[in-house]
């Protein structure tokens, strides 16, 4: 069905093809309950309605929901009213979803049925007008999608204690979905998982790459993302999407136990390193089907580079598999310090999946979307050091920068150090990520001065009212000793050479 | 020496100990059915290790297979399913 359809310009029109195929094919599958392609369409159409008759200027839409009906219709209707919907996860902090809707200007929330009070907070907030619009049992009438340039807006972290909105267009999102719908051929028969939060753009693969297939789409509940063993055996799943964090746990609890999941066919990993013996470990769990990892920034749209892992011999360096190479259409350089293509270096990212750069922040887009040489070619600078083998394939080494991964989200440690700095009172505020454990930062660390040491509980908990949870320190440490390297900044080798020592007094 | 759920509670709630001061909590703020994990006192890395190290206190290994996902995010819950282990 989809492989010969032509590429459309609109993420609705891969859904709208499934629906028309196949109104009584279950599409969605959330809360307990299955609901087919025809219920979908019309909860979608129903907040499609209401935000079109809300009207608005801004070409964004706040999505206040989480795992359940209204989420993924809110998606879906905000996508046909034209709209680009920017996820406001509940999970995040009051502070954090208020700065954000003020940074996309956003004069209309939809929420689901739960979050109804929590919306009309976040709208009261805002000093101008800004309406909440709930995803509930309303059902539309079929109608023709409204066109529009952007599909969704992320925010990641900013370095300037500020987050930066990463808008993707339609377009970028198309160029993926034709991609995969051709690397992993999904059917109408596969099951998807779906693990990624919304504010996540791996969550993107999840809902349109199956629903492009005419597939369903079955979303984990909060309680089970730790482990999901047995909802992947409940379920029948076919197509496995997360981050190595979570095969990381399963392995702990010693759920990848060989032949356990009989039923996937494709397992992709995607968000951070994924360590080689994990990676066989999981093949092994799942032996008719294949391991993925794939690798891309939030600019690049979900993923631009890819690797099959062949479990008998796998391509890793330092332990860690391959990101493998980019996906057709994709243009990667790998760029050495004086600017030249080389076999290490900074990966530069170009092609169809490239944002056209930071929301109303021209600065950082300048410095990190460049144009260099006469073939004015876009690319945008990912800040990951990688290397290239003969092959071709690609080998994340570290970052150039400040910024780690916990668990898949990534963090820059000096939005971090700007907080604790503001909540603390304290002269400096050094965060790390600690410990790092088969390649993988499992939590954020921090030193601060002794002045402070008498406020540890309080300065956590006023970081958990403004960070997302995964950037709040686990351990604050206090010190006035604080090593510098010779260039006067503060030698952060030498601190996380403290957090391997035993324990310190001092600490927290 | 004899496990019941009272004791592995307490073994639990001793192995905590560190963590709640870290959070300016006591061991009243934390009830028995209350999800650690999305309480924010543990993420799900931190009850793994907290799991290891019970599990070698207790010369002992849970049968994750056998436990509801949701049940050993909690104290009591976790209790549970350490008593059955050690009673198997």
């Amino acid at each position: 069905m989809t492989v010969s359809s032509p590429a459309p310009d609109h993420l609705w029109t891969y859904f709208e093809r499934a629906w028309r195929a196949a109104p009584d094919r279950t599409a969605l599958h959330v809360e307990g309950r299955g609901w087919s392609y025809d219920e979908l369409a019309a909860r979608a159409l129903a907040v499609s309605d209401a935000v079109r008759r809300h009207g608005g200027g801004g070409p964004f839409v706040g999505l206040h929901a989480h795992r359940s009906i209204g989420a993924y219709a809110g998606v879906l209707g905000i996508l046909h009213a034209g709209k680009a919907y920017v996820p406001l996860n509940p999970q995040l902090p009051v502070d954090r979803l208020d700065t954000i809707t003020g940074l996309a200007d956003l004069d209309l929330i939809v929420a689901d049925a739960l979050r109804e009070a929590s919306a009309h907070g976040l709208a009261a907030r805002r000093n101008h007008a800004c309406e909440v619009i709930v995803a509930g049992e309303a059902l539309g009438a079929d109608a023709p999608a409204l066109g529009g340039r952007e599909a969704y807006m992320l925010f990641t972290s900013g370095s300037t204690g500020m987050p930066k909105g990463v808008p993707i267009s339609h377009a970028n999102v198309v160029a993926y979905v034709e991609h995969l719908l051709e690397r992993f051929t999904p059917g109408p028969e596969d099951r998807f998982s779906q693990t990624f939060e919304l504010t996540f753009d791996l969550s993107v693969h999840d809902l349109f790459v199956c629903w492009a297939a005419g597939a369903c789409l079955y979303v984990l509940p909060q309680d089970q993302m730790m482990a999901p063993a047995r909802f992947i055996r409940e379920h029948g799943i076919t197509q496995w999407f997360s981050v190595p964090s979570a095969a990381v746990l399963m392995d702990r609890m010693r759920l990848l136990k060989p032949g356990a999941f009989p039923s996937l066919r494709v397992s992709a990993f995607c968000g951070e390193p994924l360590p080689a013996d994990l990676a066989v470990k999981w093949a092994s769990a799942a032996p008719n089907g294949r391991v993925e990892n794939l690798y891309g920034p939030t600019e690049a749209t979900i993923a631009i580079t890819g690797h099959v892992l062949d479990a008998a011999a796998p391509k890793a360096r330092h332990g860690i598999l391959s990101i493998g190479r980019p996906f057709p259409g994709a243009r990667v350089r790998v760029v050495d310090a004086d600017g030249n293509d080389a076999e290490e270096g900074e990966l530069w990212l170009g092609g169809p999946q490239l944002s056209t750069g930071y929301w109303k922040d021209p600065e950082r887009t300048r410095a990190a979307f460049v144009t260099p040489g006469p073939e004015q070619e876009r690319y945008y600078r990912t800040g990951d050091h990688v290397q290239r083998d003969a092959d071709g394939d690609l080998f994340f080494i570290s970052r150039l920068d400040d910024q780690v991964k916990v668990r898949g989200h990534r963090i820059e440690l000096q939005e971090v150090n700007q907080v604790l700095k503001a909540v603390s009172g304290g002269a400096f505020a050094y965060a790390l990520a600690h410990p790092v454990r088969d390649g993988i930062a499992q939590g954020i660390e921090a030193f601060l001065p002794l002045a402070v040491q008498a406020h540890g509980a309080a300065i956590l908990e006023a970081c958990a009212r403004r960070l997302p949870d995964y950037m709040v320190p686990a351990r604050l440490h206090f010190t006035d000793e604080i090593p510098y390297t010779t260039s006067g900044k503060a030698d952060l080798r030498a601190l996380r050479a403290r957090l391997e020592e035993p324990a310190r007094s001092g600490d927290r | 020496m004899s496990f019941n759920e009272v004791t592995v509670r307490e073994r639990i709630r001793a192995a905590l100990t560190p963590r709640l001061t870290e959070m300016g909590l006591t061991q009243a703020d934390v009830g028995d059915g209350m999800s650690l994990t999305q309480s924010g006192v543990l993420d799900s890395f931190a009850l793994m290790e907290l799991i290891g190290r019970l599990e070698q206190d207790l010369h002992v290994e849970l049968d994750f297979e056998a436990v509801e996902p949701e049940q050993f995010t909690t104290v009591k819950g976790l209790a549970a399913a350490f008593v059955k282990a050690l009673t198997a």
